[in-house]
């Protein structure tokens, strides 16, 4: 379970990893949105060329980024079945009732599949080389013009990174407290789907306990530690913007400019 | 030693819409850079007297002055600022994702530059000998580590008192003696004063004044050896006997002229070799 959640970072020292998290995270971000500009085969290899760039750079041996397309390959694939089969036009090779196979049909399946993938592979390039508490900052720090409207920044930040923090402490706990319910005869990987959720709630309910324990501690420890609020705080980490980060945007803008080029073709 | 760094008067305390009282009527005094243990059964008070003197809660009645100050609303972050507390638990104590940070946490709060906040945490990290876990996350270290590293955040702090709210009853005996030491150690360096409330018999006895509490109320205080020396007691208040005593006792009974006196281990150990 851990793994799932946290285990994904890997240290490193790549030109990726050195990058600042903020300039990672947006032009992730941005990824996202430039993707929909992708209509055809050059875009979409200027694209993933861009992507294979990335995975280089990052020094991550390629099969950690399959091992985060892995979980979401069924829901993939279904969307891929639904552009294949219900897109109308085009040279129909195949058809029965509402279903029709057709040559565009293929086409936008390979490409969507494609979109996929380049989103999974952007975004957890970016969980693979940044640390989750260098994006907690990083949200932090773009989240911060909000502030103007009275979104509490500070306290939106400290709740992240303590919430991250505290990701492998209730872990191991879950761990403890199945392997004391196991050892009491419950057997949770047996049973109908109901009596294994049931099965479930005896994990969940000291879990919640002791959180809230937990909780009440750390109140009273951070207030011990002079904790007041973030009025008059001065930080200890910060982030440095280097000329890597301005090239990252620069590059950013060039394949935008590009999409813009060749969608058109 | 003659100046007074804590002083309590008539302090009261209770929970509201309880109707028992948990502190009744303390008055005590602590001195500069003294070691105090403060023992006691479970619900004695330890805690909430260690609470109290922190601000962290409210007293019924009674005063408490730290370093000249008194303690009401207004001050409270002062005397905050001269008290840094240790407390039982080692992983509900660390706010920051990894040890650097969590050293810093009390520093950022306090509103230190960030250019004298990084010399104070790698100098605090250099006294409890953790530089080689400076980036590490809590989850990777063990218990001793964590109380280590909980020193050090409170070290960086650079507080008149310190406060041990049962600091080592997590870790086994290896790690408690360990982290005795270091504190013992940074105490000489630093001039702290040290109130450790503890259940654990041997690491009061190496204090320099123990304090008993019991039902609210302080029943005994002295050295180590006036307040171990007095037995029976002890054992009514549900508390243990340091070891040395526990074996002069037994030989006591049968019927050896042990010395009237609390004897440390080492005493206990010389008076064993001119035996016969």
């Amino acid at each position: 379970m851990n793994k799932l959640l946290l285990g994904r970072y890997l240290n490193g020292n790549s030109l990726i990893h050195r990058m600042d998290p903020r300039s990672k995270l947006m032009m992730s971000f941005y990824f996202i949105c430039i993707i929909f500009l992708a209509n055809n085969y050059i875009t979409y290899a200027i694209l993933l060329l861009l992507a294979l760039c990335g995975i280089v750079l990052s020094k991550i041996k390629i099969s950690f980024f399959f091992k985060g397309i892995i979980p979401l390959i069924w829901l993939i694939l279904f969307t891929v079945a639904l552009q294949v089969f219900f897109t109308p036009g085009g040279h129909v090779i195949w058809s029965y009732g509402p279903l029709t196979l057709s040559k565009a049909g293929i086409v936008n399946g390979v490409y969507v599949f494609f979109r996929f993938v380049l989103i999974i592979v952007m975004s957890t390039l970016l969980t693979l080389t940044t640390a989750p508490l260098e994006i907690a900052d990083a949200v932090e720090a773009l989240i911060k013009p909000l502030r103007y409207l009275k979104v509490p920044v500070h306290e939106i930040a400290l709740m992240l990174s303590i919430a991250l923090r505290f990701v492998p402490t209730l872990m191991d706990e879950t761990v403890k407290i199945m392997n004391a319910q196991k050892s009491r005869g419950v057997n949770f990987g047996e049973g109908s789907i109901i009596s294994r959720i049931k099965a479930v709630i005896p994990i969940l309910i000291p879990l919640f306990v002791s959180a809230f324990n937990r909780a009440e501690d750390l109140a009273v420890a951070m207030e011990a530690r002079g904790y007041r609020g973030g009025d008059g705080r001065t930080k200890f980490r910060v982030m440095k913007w280097h000329l890597r980060d301005t090239g990252l945007i620069i590059t950013f803008i060039i394949i935008t400019i590009l999409l813009l080029i060749f969608r058109n073709y | 030693m003659d100046n007074k760094i804590i002083s309590i008067e008539n302090l009261k305390f209770q929970y509201p819409n309880q109707d028992n009282v948990i502190l009744n009527d303390i008055s005590f005094d602590i001195f500069k850079g003294e070691w105090i243990a403060l023992i006691g059964h479970n619900g004695s008070g330890k805690s909430t007297l260690a609470r109290l003197i922190d601000g962290l809660l409210k007293p019924l009645s009674g005063e408490i002055i730290v370093d000249n100050i008194n303690l009401n609303y207004d001050t409270l972050w002062d005397v905050r600022a001269k008290i840094a507390m240790v407390f039982q638990n080692p992983d509900n104590q660390f706010v920051g994702a990894d040890v650097m940070s969590d050293i810093a946490f009390g520093l950022e709060n306090r509103g230190i530059p960030r250019e004298e906040m990084i010399v104070r945490v790698n100098e605090a990290l250099k006294l409890v000998n953790m530089e080689k876990f400076a980036e590490h996350d809590p989850s990777h270290l063990s218990g001793g580590q964590k109380q280590r590293v909980a020193i050090a955040s409170a070290i960086a702090l650079e507080p008149e008192i310190i406060i041990l709210d049962e600091a080592t009853s997590m870790l086994d005996p290896e790690g408690r003696i360990e982290l005795i030491n270091l504190i013992n150690k940074l105490r000489k360096e630093k001039n702290f004063t040290v109130i450790s409330i503890t259940h654990d018999i041997d690491e009061a006895t190496l204090a320099d004044r123990v304090l008993v509490l019991n039902d609210g109320e302080i029943i005994t205080q002295g050295s180590p050896a006036e307040v171990f020396y007095n037995i029976n007691e002890m054992n009514t208040l549900g508390l243990d006997i340091p070891y040395p005593q526990k074996i002069a006792n037994e030989l006591k009974k049968r019927g050896y002229k042990v010395p009237n006196k609390y004897l440390t281990r080492s005493e206990l150990i010389d008076w064993l070799c001119q035996l016969n």
